[in-house]
């Protein structure tokens, strides 16, 4: 097995999921989830899969933006989490800790 | 260097690298484009800035790395587009085409269209040359209808028959009459946009 490819895309299925709980933390701009994002996976995310990813999100109601300016450099278009995002994320949590109790019972036998 | 010349540098390479990014996300809605243009252009000035350079030369530099990093826009526009499959909110037609300009499909679909394209101008200058001769040759311009069926959709111009599926010679009985004025002018001008926004669809995708 490709274990690198398999790190890969293990990481990259959970990326909406990481979006989600980096916003719910504080609201912030696409540079800073791109940079936390990069420091967590530890693989390189194609950026352009990143912005298809925001506006996916966005379409689907989940995140909003607004463009701020910056006292220091270009106007920046700031992400936040919706009211539906925020329920969305909390189901995302609940089945992300069964499905780590599950992984972990399979490991451990 | 001075500050002119390198804020000058600097705005030409970005310059460059969104007009070639612009020119390959030409399918997606205006504000649609405009928004990722800005939101690209706005995190790469904030690297930019972010990093701490005052050597002009230094910050060039960290901007090609900066683009690197982001990949050529090609790459960039193919994953966007690629992406934005899911749940992108155009035509049909507009969906096919942003679907099936990535990969492999895409010299594929590239003759496949041109083909198409080139049928309905065929078809779209004969509707409108058969109601130019219907009144010059009646009754050798229109649909021909045999005791076999089908016969031919065409005319015959002296002892050339120009038609649409008619496998031999155009033969039989005309049946439309003089509705193919009227009908050949307004199936012309709807087959000949319909070619035109192919193609030019194609080629705006740059297929």
């Amino acid at each position: 097995m490709d274990i690198n490819r398999w790190n890969s895309q293990l990481r990259k299925g959970v990326l909406e999921f990481c979006i989600l709980t980096i916003l719910e933390r504080q609201k912030t701009y696409g540079y800073q989830i791109i940079q936390s994002l990069s420091d967590f996976t530890g693989v390189n995310i194609k950026r352009g899969t990143i912005y298809a990813l925001f506006k996916r999100l966005y379409d689907e109601g989940y995140i909003e933006y607004e463009w701020e300016e910056s006292e220091h450099g270009p106007p920046r278009k700031i992400y936040s989490l919706t009211v539906e995002g925020e329920k969305s994320l909390k189901d995302m949590k609940n089945h992300w800790d069964d499905f780590m109790h599950s992984i972990k019972k399979i490991i451990q036998g | 260097m001075n500050e002119e010349i390198y804020a000058s540098d600097i705005n030409k390479i970005l310059n460059d690298y969104f007009g070639r990014l612009k020119a390959k996300i030409k399918i997606l809605p205006n504000s649609e484009q405009q928004d990722i243009l800005n939101e690209i252009r706005s995190d790469i000035q904030t690297e930019l800035f972010h990093k701490e350079i005052d050597n002009p030369q230094q910050k060039i530099e960290l901007l090609y790395a900066i683009l690197e990093r982001l990949g050529n826009p090609e790459e960039v526009a193919n994953e966007i587009l690629s992406k934005r499959i899911i749940s992108f909110r155009g035509n049909f037609i507009k969906r096919f085409f942003v679907f099936s300009s990535q990969g492999v499909l895409r010299s594929l679909l590239g003759i496949i269209i041109s083909f198409l394209s080139l049928v309905l101008y065929y078809l779209g200058f004969l509707n409108l040359a058969m109601a130019g001769l219907k009144g010059f040759i009646p009754e050798k311009t229109g649909l021909f209808i045999s005791e076999k069926g089908f016969a031919g959709y065409g005319f015959k111009f002296g002892s050339y028959d120009i038609a649409f599926l008619s496998t031999t010679s155009i033969r039989g009985d005309e049946i439309l009459g003089y509705w193919i004025i009227p009908l050949g002018i307004l199936a012309g001008i709807l087959i000949l946009a319909a070619a035109n926004y192919l193609f030019l669809t194609a080629r705006r995708m740059n297929i």
